[in-house]
């Protein structure tokens, strides 16, 4: 107990230090740092459209110094957004790649803007795009609500035909191993927005994430409409309209495969039963 | 929501079976044709037996107006040119490869069953032959190669279907990326030894 307060009592003078550190010097002191790299400038190219104004969408430059800028896409976004056009509208929230807002198509590749890092070569230009084949609502904001719908439309939660029992359901580690790769979707759309057969039917083929979402819930062993879920699904457009393409495993920033899912959702209806 | 897709949740929709909501190939076509000029889908948004509709988001009511003047964010190509927008990988080239080869087929084997139909086909072969000597290699590598193309394409997508799938996390399956790229390699490879078989060999 007198070694732990001992060791306490050493290490305040430290500790107060730190908490006595004004704002104004750690101001001071990140400048220099930053002004210690030559600006590296790069040029961005950001899809622009406005509702107020209306018109044909264009691509605005930018040039950013990459040097005084996060290592991120979105961290230039927001330096763009604050110094140079606050008119930029982009959605992002959790910057870390576990909410799913900041998701668009960065050098023709759909990602996260803040997972992908800031190409650093000066000579080439980087391209901004919203997600394709989505109604933009302003600059890289798309609609959304179709999609949301659809999401709606596979009942994204578990469903008991008896609950009166009133108790926890249990799981085998075996059949809650097959909800791995499934769980961590983070419906952040740039797996269905990549796939071409998303962009010509995007009204009735629900698309990669919806399926991957919709295979989590047939394989989990506590629910009991599985058969039911199988058969909504088995619909020539719902289901059937993926080819296999495989855009969406290429492009998933968490590293899911929803092909795959789609696959096992295929051979699920043709047995009857979850595969 | 919408009588079918609630029927749907509570009967299971066994009766659907993926037939009900097929249109014809025209039908289908036309609306291809439709979206590209254009216009909102058909189903966006809208209650119907696809999806329960937006309106539990609180979209406004005129939201599908407010659609309408919306642009569709570049996808194929950029925006109002003829550059590519998306960059597409090679399992998405080799796709578009196997429709664009069914295509073909299906344009070919129309013609060479027309003319057998109407006139003499190894008549017209052998004309064309001995008119054009120079024609004979390159026509038969237009030929030779979707017939491959497609033929292996179609092998591929049985492969998929019927393979054996594990857990989603067993990075063990033919539809992994690696996999994938690895299939469309060999299936563009294959193609062309093939077609230059198909080419030099005489029957």
């Amino acid at each position: 107990m007198n070694a732990l307060r001992r060791r306490t009592l050493q290490a305040l003078p430290c500790l107060t230090a730190r908490i006595f550190t004004t704002s104004a010097q750690l101001e001071a002191a990140a400048p220099a740092a930053v002004a210690s790299k030559a600006a590296l400038n790069k040029e961005f190219q950001v899809y622009r459209w406005d509702p107020d104004n209306g018109g044909k969408p264009t691509y605005k430059s930018y040039n950013v110094d990459i040097n005084s800028c996060g290592p991120m896409m979105l961290d230039v976004l927001f330096k763009i957004k604050d110094e140079q056009d606050p008119t930029l509208a982009f959605r992002r929230s959790c910057r870390e790649g576990i909410c799913g807002s900041c998701a668009m198509n960065i050098n023709g590749t759909n990602c996260l803007a803040c997972l992908t890092k800031v190409e650093r070569s000066p000579d080439t230009k980087t391209k901004v795009a919203p997600l394709p084949h989505m109604f933009v609502v302003k600059d890289l904001v798309v609609d959304m609500s179709n999609f949301y719908a659809q999401y709606k439309s596979i009942n994204p939660f578990l469903q008991k035909k008896d609950t009166s029992s009133g108790k926890e359901y249990y799981q085998s580690r075996e059949d809650r191993n097959k909800l791995d790769g499934l769980y961590e979707c983070i419906l952040c759309a740039c797996c269905s927005t990549s796939c071409p057969s998303y962009w010509w039917n995007e009204d009735k083929y629900l698309g990669p994430a919806v399926l991957l979402q919709a295979y989590r819930w047939i394989v989990d062993s506590r629910d009991d409409f599985t058969k039911e879920r199988i058969a909504q699904l088995d619909d020539a457009y719902k289901l059937y309209r993926c080819h296999t393409i495989m855009n969406c495993a290429k492009v998933c920033p968490k590293g899911l495969n929803p092909g795959k899912a789609i696959a096992k959702i295929k051979q699920s209806v043709h047995s009857g039963h979850a595969v | 929501m919408h009588p079918k897709l609630r029927d749907q949740h509570e009967r299971g929709a066994t009766s659907s079976s993926g037939q009900q909501y097929v249109m014809s190939n025209a039908a289908i076509s036309l609306q291809f044709i439709r979206q590209h000029g254009g216009g909102v889908p058909e189903f966006w948004g809208k209650d119907s037996p696809y999806h329960p509709g937006t309106d539990f988001l609180g979209t406004p009511k005129d939201h599908l107006d407010r659609v309408k003047n919306r642009p569709v964010s570049p996808h194929v190509f950029e925006e109002g040119g003829t550059k590519f927008h998306y960059n597409m990988p090679i399992n998405a080239v080799t796709s578009i490869m196997n429709r664009a080869t069914g295509v073909m087929l299906t344009v070919g084997f129309t013609g060479v069953g027309w003319i057998a139909l109407t006139g003499d086909l190894i008549g017209t072969i052998d004309a064309i032959k001995s008119a054009s000597p120079l024609l004979v290699y390159p026509v038969k590598a237009a030929v030779a190669f979707p017939l491959v193309y497609h033929y292996l394409g179609g092998v591929r997508h049985v492969f998929w279907d019927k393979a054996k799938y594990g857990n989603q996390a067993e990075k063990n399956s033919p539809l992994e990326n690696s996999a994938v790229d690895r299939s469309s390699r060999l299936l563009v490879g294959a193609s062309a030894i093939g077609t230059l078989a198909l080419t030099v060999a005489s029957f």
